[in-house]
């Protein structure tokens, strides 16, 4: 017994090296002045991170990044908060059908995403290939499994028809009871939603470099050109963009923890369900 | 009156719904309905775009260029999802043998390097093993022959860094499912004469079997669809079957969007059989279930 | 010698004393019941026979063999759970040649014992149905004809009924006993319904706090509890202090003992009704506070300078019964009244 407990230990710890080895060779590797045929590197230093937040280059890149993430979240949380509201009051019916097309980009890897949204508008009446629309719009599909299950999920939790009704018999009107009653409830489970999307599509890489990869440079597309320049100013991107997915996931772990309303639980589940990084 | 008025209400109220709902469904219209239903369509044109053929199904399956992307994709994508499950089943289960806090630690932070992918796993796996990568370096240093042999940028490289990503994932996949076997169905099989061996191949395999066979298909799926993490590795030199539809849609000399379309189709084919396969594997294996 | 001795057995979780030194003996083809509160350490006595838990300390003796320490597989012990625990990817006829298989033994040549065993528990016609398709009463009969056909030792069944409904629960008990006597199986039987206990067991075993409080057969842990905890335990006894007893029928008697009383042996009559006191018998006076109607006993709690007995009458329809304040006597056979050891 006590045998066989030591081996599942090993192994678990086996396998948080294999894990773990890549991140802290490229964390060493972005903090070592000097690092090539050594254990260990030869001095520390922040220095790279200083280079690289100095880069204009990347600097862009990181406005770029964070202008069409920004647009496309903010977006699709707007037309998915509206239209569920909707569709949840008025069109329960139409839930089911709604959820087959919303869940459908779960399933669709990139490239064959990437392919059919060229063909469509690289010509013809809407000929926005190359431009920062095209990649919105195809972040906006992206995100829309995230988006809606969380949503969804905290209007079932506050029970959405129920609260109207309650909103309305004490005199306020519709729009009214949705911006003084729904949303202020729902609010924090979309927060959730918003966040784990935006830390999705901050490592989207295949539509981006597919769509507009030649002119409109993201923190991705910046660290796939440069990486093979500077291997310690890449080791710094890599970090850096770490670190901020983690500080999404973990502020999203705390709202959802703090709202104790259990969507960020529904999400995780489904986060585990399928792979994002296509 | 009334009638009549009731009825506007209705219409204007009806007018005002779809109002509403229509960004919505502009979006899914412009963004994932048309590309889709122009790729089925685009797959069946010729190159120039006018003449209804089957001409581009044909090269994909016929040209032995594109033949060997999709068997080195198919392949590639059976091998890692397999060394990934058979890892993965083995350190799944043993979390689930850890006390409850340890559990929800492991799974944290393999939640962690799960989202470690793509580009910057291919940037750290350079750094690491690349040609002139640390490791590289120093077993060379050390004189490990063994090592020598390594090249990340073939196969091998490659089928290493897809079982890395594939990895955490089964393991998130495959660790609810070992709660499905109750600790005394194992109790009452070694009163009844089992040993460990037998009460897993009798018990405990046939329980999680439909857990692993959809968690094995949904890991084929991920790493066919993959792109990022080869694309970043090896450019396009690599041939497989998401990198070549990548260069036949990007490559500006040589791009041809119908081909692309065609092998894309084939790439959703194989992510639909996978499906199929896992649906008729779990019938086959657990009969009860029916 | 026994044939399943328990000798000293210790068992700690974690530092807390689940069984302290308990010990029991068992004789062949036996049916005896575990019976004790929740928590008393039952489950974790049979676990231990059955090697699912490791001991801390003393023996355990089957058939002449210690098998203390012996993994489960070779002990020759079969459980039945209260879940059931049948492997839900195996048919009803899979499930119950389990155990057979595991012996190396091939298909053709268990059939015919397989179905017999179905046939012993009356599921024959059930063979390729699946675990889910049955209803509790019918997974449990599987449960038991899978460890039956294995032919232990000894069978170790944990409240195997506690999840059916009273009316099937009844049916099984009847047919668990004539399938040991038919079988002549050696069985522990966990239960905390003191009433399955008495009808089905040869032999009862009371468990309080890990120790064995009283053993015998059912009739006389009924009507001989040896403490206040077996009185209270198994049959709602009235338990009296003995100084409290003495105040009531005004005769210095018991002091410093406890006394336990069944309510069935208390008479009770209307006032003045039946005037004299029997020599054999105590009388006192008493008025009715409470009446529990059970089933086909009347159960009336009366109050006497300031005790309380409960007594129990047939419901017998003609007698209306007695209301609240309705003054009463009670008549007490004195060789009924218990002292009790503790
Ligand atoms: N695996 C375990 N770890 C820690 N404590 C345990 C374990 N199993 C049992 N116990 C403790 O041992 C004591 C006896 O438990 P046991 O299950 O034997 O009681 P029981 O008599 O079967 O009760 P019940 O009638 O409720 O089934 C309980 O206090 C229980 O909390
Ligand atoms: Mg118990």
């Amino acid at each position: 017994m006590k045998e066989k407990k030591a081996l599942h230990r090993f192994a678990i710890a086996l396998m948080f090296l294999y894990l773990f080895m890549p991140l802290i060779a490229t964390f060493l590797y972005s903090i070592a002045t000097d690092w090539h045929d050594t254990v260990l590197p030869k001095g520390l230093t922040l220095s790279w991170y200083v280079k690289l937040f100095q880069d204009v280059r990347f600097v862009a890149a990181l406005g770029r990044t964070l202008f069409a993430c920004s647009v496309a979240v903010g977006l699709n949380i707007a037309v998915i908060v509206v239209s569920l509201f909707i569709v949840s009051l008025y069109l329960p019916k139409l839930e089911r059908f709604l959820q087959a097309f919303v869940m459908l980009p779960y399933a669709i890897p990139g490239v064959i995403g990437a392919v059919g949204l060229i063909k469509v508008y690289s010509s013809g009446p809407l000929a926005i290939s190359g431009t920062v629309w095209l990649l919105i719009g195809a972040y906006f599909v992206v995100i829309l499994p995230y988006t809606y299950q969380g949503t969804r999920n905290s209007m079932r939790t506050v029970d959405l028809p129920q609260l109207v009704s309650a909103a309305e018999l004490l005199g306020a009107s519709k729009p009214k009871a949705f911006f003084k009653v729904v949303l202020p409830n729902i609010l924090p489970g979309v927060m959730v939603a918003a966040l784990l999307s935006f830390s999705v599509l901050f490592g989207e890489f295949v539509l981006t470099n597919l769509l507009v990869g030649g002119y409109y440079e993201t923190v991705q597309i910046y660290l796939m050109r440069r990486m093979r320049e500077s291997g310690h100013l890449s080791s710094a991107v890599v970090i850096s963009y770490y670190l901020f997915v983690f500080c999404l996931s973990w502020i999203a772990l705390k709202l959802g923890q703090n709202f104790k309303n259990g969507n960020f639980d529904n999400l995780r589940g489904k986060k585990y369900e399928l792979p994002h990084y296509r | 009156m009334i009638v009549v008025r009731g009825t506007w209400a209705q219409i204007s109220k009806n007018l005002w719904l779809a109002g509403a709902l229509l960004p919505l469904a502009t979006m899914i219209f412009g963004f994932e309905l048309l590309p889709i239903m122009g790729m089925l369509i685009d797959s069946f044109r010729a190159d120039d775009g006018n003449v209804w053929t089957l001409g581009q199904y044909i090269t994909a399956l016929k040209n032995p260029y594109y033949l060997v992307a999709i068997k080195n994709s198919l392949l590639i994508s059976l091998l890692s999802s397999f060394i990934a499950i058979v890892a993965a089943a083995f350190v799944a289960y043993f979390v689930t043998r850890l006390k409850p806090k340890s559990q929800e630690t492991v799974l944290t932070y393999v939640n962690l390097t799960a989202n470690f992918a793509g580009v910057p796993l291919a940037f750290a796996y350079i750094i690491m093993l690349g040609n002139s990568g640390l490791f590289t370096i120093l077993f060379q240093r050390w004189g490990l022959d063994i090592f020598s042999e390594f090249d990340l940028y073939s196969w091998s490289g490659l089928v290493l860094i897809y079982v890395y990503f594939q990895l955490p994932l089964a393991i998130l996949l495959l660790y609810p499912i070992y709660f499905e076997i109750k600790e005394q169905w194992r109790e009452a099989a070694h009163l009844l004469g089992a040993s460990d061996m037998q009460f897993w191949l009798q018990v405990g395999l046939p329980v999680i079997m439909p857990g692993l066979v959809g968690t094995f298909s949904i890991l084929f799926a991920n790493a066919m669809g993959a792109y990022a993490t080869a694309y970043a590795l090896v450019g396009s030199n690599y041939n497989l079957l998401s990198v070549r539809i990548g260069a036949l849609i990007s490559g500006d000399v040589y791009a041809r969007p119908h081909l692309a379309s065609a092998l894309a189709m084939l790439l959703a084919l194989s992510l639909i059989a996978a499906m199929l396969t896992n649906e008729y594997m779990m019938r086959q294996v657990r009969r009860d279930l029916k | 010698m026994s044939y399943l001795i328990i000798d000293k057995v210790t068992k700690k979780f974690d530092g807390t004393v689940v069984l302290n030194e308990i010990s029991l003996a068992v004789e062949r083809g036996e049916l005896v019941t575990l019976l004790g509160p929740s928590g008393c350490g039952k489950s974790t006595l049979l676990r231990c026979i059955a090697g699912l838990n490791e001991v801390d300390g003393g023996r355990i003796l089957l058939n002449d063999r210690d098998i203390t320490y012996l993994a489960p597989r070779k002990r020759g012990v079969g459980m039945v759970f209260q879940s059931y625990a049948l492997f839900p990817n195996m048919t009803v006829y899979e499930n119950v040649a389990f155990g057979l298989k595991m012996q190396g033994l091939k298909g053709d040549r268990i059939a015919a014992r397989v179905r017999e065993m179905i046939d012993l528990v009356g599921l024959a016609g059930k063979e390729e149905s699946y675990p889910r398709e049955l209803s509790g009463g019918q997974q449990q009969r599987v449960a038991l004809a899978r460890s039956m056909i294995v032919e232990p030792d000894v069978l170790l069944l944990d409240e195997p009924f506690n999840a059916l409904d009273a009316k099937i629960r009844k049916m099984l008990q009847m047919e668990l006993k004539n399938i040991q006597k038919k079988s002549g199986m050696t069985m522990i039987f966990v239960t905390h319904d003191q009433e399955e206990a008495l009808t089905i067991s040869d032999r009862i075993f009371v468990i309080n706090e890990g120790r064995v409080a009283q053993s015998g057969k059912p009739l006389e842990i009924y009507s001989q509890p040896a403490s206040e905890f077996v009185a209270r335990f198994i049959g709602n006894f009235n338990v009296l202090k003995g100084e409290e007893f003495e105040r009531l029928v005004g005769e210095p008697l018991f002091s410093g003992k406890s006394l336990a009383i069944r309510p069935e042996i208390i008479k009770l009559s209307l006032n003045g009704e039946n005037g004299k006191g029997h020599n054999g018998s105590w009388r006192i006076k008493g008025k009715v506070v409470g009446v529990f109607l059970k089933g086909n006993i009347l159960r009336y709690r009366v109050r006497s300078k300031d005790s309380i007995l409960d007594v129990d009458v047939l419901n017998n329809s003609m007698d209306c019964s007695l209301n609240y304040d309705t003054s009463v006597d009670l008549v007490i056979p004195k060789d009924e009244v218990k002292v009790l050891n503790l």
